[in-house]
């Protein structure tokens, strides 16, 4: 998960190079802790910490997957809020084997998508998604004149 | 960026082997194209699409920073 947390970091950042990523075991969970160049900081934490959380979201779910737990932290050893490290949100999680990994993420209201970069024009981020094209009434309604 | 999604993919996946990236030129972008087992379609979705969505928010910011455009289709 280290490696998952410095390649999505590198990945991203102007100096790949000043990535570093230590990991610290708490009790129950891992603590990551993500330091960049100050220059990249901006870039790992995003507009209203979106980045950070996507990241975060990822690890999550990684974890999750080795039956464990892990926060990502960003800087030196301050989440990006300035608040102290977090605390455990899921004291009540239980370890072992989940298949339901996505059923696992707390429902945190999805933030609204802000175009934080200049994107362009919107894309079709789901085309996969085809709609079904409406069904176009039947154009069988012409009345036959009465002899 | 390839290895980027590879990575995302494969660490929440439970069959690492089974995932395949590839990528397809279009106009000005580059479109990713994700396929995971079939078991593992929720995983890399997530609710809501949640986890896809984490995964594309990484992946534009690492195509912005190449000067380039991204899209992240799964399936």
């Amino acid at each position: 998960m280290k490696d998952l947390v410095a390649h999505m970091a590198q990945a991203i950042v102007d100096y790949p190079d000043q990535v570093v990523v230590t990991e610290e075991m708490a009790e129950d969970h891992i603590v990551y802790h993500l330091t960049v160049a100050d220059s990249d900081m901006g870039k790992v934490i995003g507009k209203q910490g979106r980045i950070a959380n996507a990241m975060r979201t990822l690890l999550k779910v990684a974890a999750i997957r080795k039956g464990t737990r892990a926060i990502l932290e960003i800087g030196e050893g301050v989440s990006p809020r300035g608040l102290p490290p977090r605390a455990p949100t899921r004291p009540e999680f239980d370890a072992g084997p989940r298949r339901d990994v996505e059923a696992d993420l707390e429902p945190e209201p999805e933030p609204e998508l802000e175009p934080e970069f200049d994107a362009g024009p919107r894309r079709d981020v789901e085309p996969e998604l085809e709609a079904e094209p409406e069904a176009e009434p039947e154009p069988d309604l012409e009345l036959e004149p009465e002899p | 960026m390839k290895e980027l999604i590879e990575y995302m993919a494969r660490a929440i996946v439970d069959y690492p082997d089974q995932v395949v990236v590839t990528e397809e030129m279009e106009d000005d972008r580059i479109v990713f194209h994700l396929k995971v087992a079939d078991s593992d379609m929720g995983k890399v979705i997530g609710k809501q699409g949640r986890i896809a969505n984490a995964m594309r928010t990484l992946l534009k910011v690492a195509a912005i920073r190449r000067g380039s455009r991204a899209v992240l289709e799964i399936g």
